[in-house]
């Protein structure tokens, strides 16, 4: 199979029931180095069933999910854990740690030694713009500052480059995010692809999936609905057929620019 | 904010838990000087510290420093900071082992005609036995029933059937009060009250190997506990084996108070509490909480025990009592702090 060894991330034919019913239907995609995909799709059509069977939690009802050519399973969970980062969509953390050290525990994989882990923390926590909560504590801090501290925490796990090229999953990064944060988090997933980390996102707002990504895949029931450059995959026929709103596409006359625009629900 | 990192932390408790140490042997109904320890002048000043003060504030220092070491890894277990090993039903359990024991033995003891003593097994009496499978029985129950093939251990279930064994526990505890004699029924409030005083060496060095379990078998696992803290998902994204992990620090948990509960009856709050405060001073990080918290738990119990000794004296008080009347109001103002924090 010398074409999938070439693929990071090689989803075949997966299928996934649970109780009956069928949450990802014969879905198939492969990603390349350095490619940054967007997920997009409505509630329910099983974004986060198929990140949850990309990182092994939920197990498969039909097909295989192959890392660098290798069966997820068949990784050793330290090993994967160096390579790939996952981030949930939230993540509740009762205890006082502070932000510093919440970033820290994405560098438990590694045994890298004290003074790397101290470096790498600090840089994420600078390149999120966290640096300035480094030692508040995280269970006070609001939303939006969770959760950029997540997105450094899972960032410091593949933080450096190691032997296989690397994979990080993000669900919703942005979700609580202010305007300026989000328009970061673009920049920041143009950064991580250019060396050489495959990124896929679960994104609502089409026109940052848009603007951020290489490829999208657009879910809907659990089934790909279509997948390729943003302009292929974000149509008004698709939009409609997904997400049942009619959508338009703006220039803008002086960045050159096209956005979204969505005028009307055809169910409410 | 933060006193002191974790690891300062730990070297002034270890500092501090020296001169706790010596006052816990040399203050009780007969006095003695610090010298009186190291040299054997007296002979039977020499025999009371040798068998009677030296054994129970060793005994009081590692049954607090398992305790609370066992409080921590449940809290993070549990990913609750305020869970509680008696949650998981052990406590009840050993009680009701407990009972049985005082119960059958009493029982037992009236038919053979007294040859048979209810408190001689190498030192340790067949309360602490049947406390410890009572207690291991728990939680081999609560584990069973929380635990499935594909989904693993859930944590609300296992809480819900910590509550349901306890409950019944309570219930079987009731029917064997009913059915003892005045003498047995002592015996077991005694019992479950919480007491230092059968200390003897035997004990000590049971506890001390427990201690020694914890604390090898602990080490590795600390940052783990960690990741588990962010909770399950992430701490398998960050390489950890959640299950086997989770499976293992149940066990060592469950051993942990069984054997401290088997050897001092129940002690509330040490657990809870102790945990509690270390966190407050250098925040959650298992790898100093777990040596800190035990540091701490071994001072905080020779000091209630201490006080346990002093307050009636020449009698006793349970030290359950004197941990549960200190814990209580310092627990409420930790919850009203930290809401106020919030």
């Amino acid at each position: 199979m010398p074409d999938k060894a070439t693929s990071v991330l090689q989803i075949d034919c997966v299928s996934l029931e649970v109780e009956g019913v069928r949450l990802l239907d014969q879905v198939s995609l492969s990603m390349e180095r350095g490619e940054v995909m967007a997920l997009v799709g409505p509630n329910g059509a099983g974004k986060s069933t198929l990140i949850r069977a990309i990182s092994g939690e939920q197990n498969l009802s039909h097909g295989q999910i192959m890392f660098h050519g290798r069966p997820m399973q068949h990784w050793p969970l330290q090993e994967l854990a160096t390579h790939t980062a996952f981030m949930p969509q939230q993540s509740v953390l009762e205890f006082p740690f502070t932000a510093r050290e919440v970033v820290a525990l994405g560098r438990i994989p590694h045994s890298s030694g004290h003074l790397v882990d101290a470096r790498v923390v600090n840089e994420v926590l600078v390149y999120l713009d966290v640096a300035h909560l480094a030692d508040r504590i995280y269970p006070r801090l609001s939303g939006g500052e969770r959760q950029r501290v997540q997105l450094a925490r899972v960032l410091a796990q593949i933080w450096a480059p190691v032997e296989h090229s690397r994979l990080l999953v993000l669900d919703e990064p942005t979700s609580s995010f202010d305007l300026a944060h989000q328009q970061l988090v673009v920049k920041l997933l143009r950064e991580v692809a250019r060396q050489g980390i495959s990124v896929l996102v679960v994104m609502h707002d089409l026109n940052l999936a848009m603007s951020s990504s290489d490829r999208i895949a657009m879910l809907c029931c659990g089934q790909l609905q279509a997948v390729g450059r943003p302009e292929s995959v974000l149509t008004e026929t698709n939009i409609r057929q997904s997400f049942g709103v009619s959508a338009e596409f703006i220039q803008d006359s002086r960045t050159g620019r096209r956005h979204l625009a969505f005028t009307e629900s055809e169910k409410y | 904010m933060r006193l002191f990192d974790g690891n300062k932390l730990c070297w002034l408790l270890a500092i501090a838990m020296m001169p706790v140490l010596i006052l816990a042997i040399v203050v009780g109904p007969v006095s003695f000087s610090i010298g009186d320890i190291f040299t054997n002048e007296n002979a039977q000043a020499a025999l009371i510290l040798r068998e009677i003060r030296i054994p129970r504030a060793l005994l009081s220092a590692l049954v607090g420093a398992v305790l609370a070491i066992s409080g921590a890894v449940m809290q993070g277990l549990f990913r609750n900071p305020l869970a509680d090993p008696s949650l998981i039903g052990v406590s009840a359990g050993a009680s009701v082992g407990a009972s049985l024991a005082i119960l059958a033995g009493g029982y037992l003891a009236e038919m053979l005609g007294g040859w048979l003593s209810v408190s001689s097994l190498s030192g340790l009496s067949l309360i602490s036995i049947g406390a410890f499978i009572g207690g291991a029985g728990a939680v081999i129950v609560v584990y069973r029933l929380s635990t499935s093939p594909y989904q693993g251990t859930s944590v609300a279930t296992m809480l819900l059937v910590g509550i349901a064994i306890s409950a019944l526990a309570a219930a079987l505890n009731n029917l064997m009060s009913y059915m003892a004699s005045n003498e047995m029924l002592r015996r077991m409030s005694l019992w479950q009250m919480g007491n230092l005083d059968l200390a003897n060496w035997n004990r000590v060095w049971l506890c001390l190997v427990m201690l020694g379990l914890f604390l090898v078998l602990l080490r590795g696992q600390a940052s783990s506990l960690n990741a588990l803290l962010l909770g399950e998902s992430e701490a398998r994204h960050l390489g950890v084996n959640v299950q086997t992990m989770k499976r293992r620090i149940i066990l060592l948990a469950a051993l942990g108070v069984g054997v401290s509960t088997a050897l001092a009856g129940i002690i509330a709050f040490v657990g809870l509490i102790v945990p509690h405060i270390v966190r407050l001073i250098s925040g959650p990080d298992h790898r100093s909480l777990l040596v800190a918290s035990g540091l701490l738990g071994a001072i905080l119990l020779m000091l209630a025990d201490l006080i346990a000794r002093l307050v009636i004296a020449p009698a006793e008080l349970p030290v359950g009592v004197i941990t549960a009347f200190l814990g209580v109001p310092f627990f409420i103002y930790l919850l009203r702090q930290t809401k106020n924090a919030r």
